[in-house]
């Protein structure tokens, strides 16, 4: 009988299937496939970092860049966009303090223990006002935080007042010593 | 006219393999490591080069399982990836397929073969010892089911010469078989 090799194979496929695979390759195969899965891994977590540090990056750069655009539309100590009145009850107040610290210094010169101890007082209460001002740019309120540095210098002048008034008396006691040399 | 639908019945442990099952894996592996590795073997004719082929294609098929889309079965798509292999390495033994005339060996076409009566490891051997060109045509053709047309792509070689090659291997080992 005439017989094709082309059929005679084709008949016969699963006979030509016959050596069978090194026992153990799978283990290699296996070893290899963890190896790449942790380089994986590995090479996800340096992509997460890289991007979390650019996107820290650009956070920095946004908020650098807001601040000192806020800078340059609100000089510091400028709180007239806040509220008109209030700033400049501000800016009023500061000056005031200003004014009685210094008569302050001059009438303390002869007594620098009382002065060290009144400056130690209003120097907790500037910072106070330091803290308010520092929570200025975040509040939600900032009208409501501003009239608390308000009422901050209002103290602090209070206090100030008391001081020069205690200070004057303490000098109109001395100055009678004085003259006598 | 109606698409055929077509279902891999491995369909859901390829899934598996997917998601980076290392059980489904290994089990995919044993199904499949025989067919594959005759495959390789048939085209490189050395067994040790036919374990790294098994090797490296099966690392190479499960690390990048996702873009196979499962649109055609496992075992066709990883002898693909086997058969590619092996070629590749036949190539860095700088196998070459020359380009003969075709018109001198067509006469061979109707050759009659007679007395085989289930020779299979007969045939396997005497395939075996054919030079490069001719086994690895006539592996793909006959045993891998390719036809011309995707031998001469997987071959890089054209059509014609893919034609010509097989006929050729195929008188050679006709003749030899007759010789035994």
């Amino acid at each position: 009988m005439k017989k094709d090799i082309t059929d005679f194979i084709r008949q016969n496929r699963t006979g030509f299937d016959d050596a069978n695979p090194p026992k153990g390759l799978w283990d290699g195969i296996s070893a290899a496939l963890d190896q790449q899965e942790r380089a994986r891994r590995q090479k996800n977590k340096l992509k997460f970092l890289n991007r979390a540090a650019r996107l820290a990056a650009v956070v920095l750069l946004v908020g650098v860049g807001l601040l000192w655009f806020d800078k340059r539309r609100y000089p510091a100590g400028d709180y007239s966009h806040i509220s008109p009145e209030l700033a400049l009850q501000q800016a009023s107040f500061n000056s005031q303090i200003e004014e009685k610290k210094d008569s302050l210094q001059f009438l303390a010169a002869s007594n620098p223990k009382m002065y060290q101890e009144f400056s130690k007082v209003v120097g907790q209460m500037q910072k106070n006002y330091e803290l308010l001002q520092a929570q200025l740019t975040q509040s939600p309120n900032k009208e409501f935080t501003l009239q608390a540095m308000i009422r901050n210098l209002q103290a602090q002048m209070d206090v100030l007042s008391q001081q020069l008034q205690v200070l004057q008396t303490v000098v109109q006691k001395k100055e009678p010593i004085n003259k006598k040399i | 006219m109606e698409e055929a639908v077509f279902r891999d019945q491995h369909y859901e442990l390829v899934a598996s393999c997917k998601k980076g099952d290392r059980k489904a894996q290994a089990k995919l592996y044993n199904l499949y490591a025989k067919a594959m590795y005759n495959t390789a073997l048939r085209i490189v004719g050395d067994t040790a080069e036919a374990a790294d082929v098994l090797q490296d294609s099966f690392i190479d098929a499960f690390s990048r399982l996702d873009n196979f889309r499962q649109e055609s079965t496992f075992g066709l798509w990883m002898k693909q990836i086997v058969v590619n292999r092996a070629i590749s390495a036949l190539r860095k033994r700088r196998m070459e397929f020359v380009e003969i005339d075709d018109h001198l060996d067509l006469v061979a076409e109707d050759e009659e073969i007679n007395d085989l009566e289930g020779e299979v490891t007969r045939i396997k051997e005497a395939i075996a010892k054919l030079p490069e060109g001719y086994r690895v045509v006539l592996s793909l053709y006959l045993l891998e089911g390719y036809d011309h047309e995707e031998i001469a792509h997987i071959l890089q070689i054209s059509e014609g010469t893919s034609r010509s090659q097989f006929i050729r291997g195929k008188r050679k080992l006709l003749a030899s078989l007759k010789a035994f």
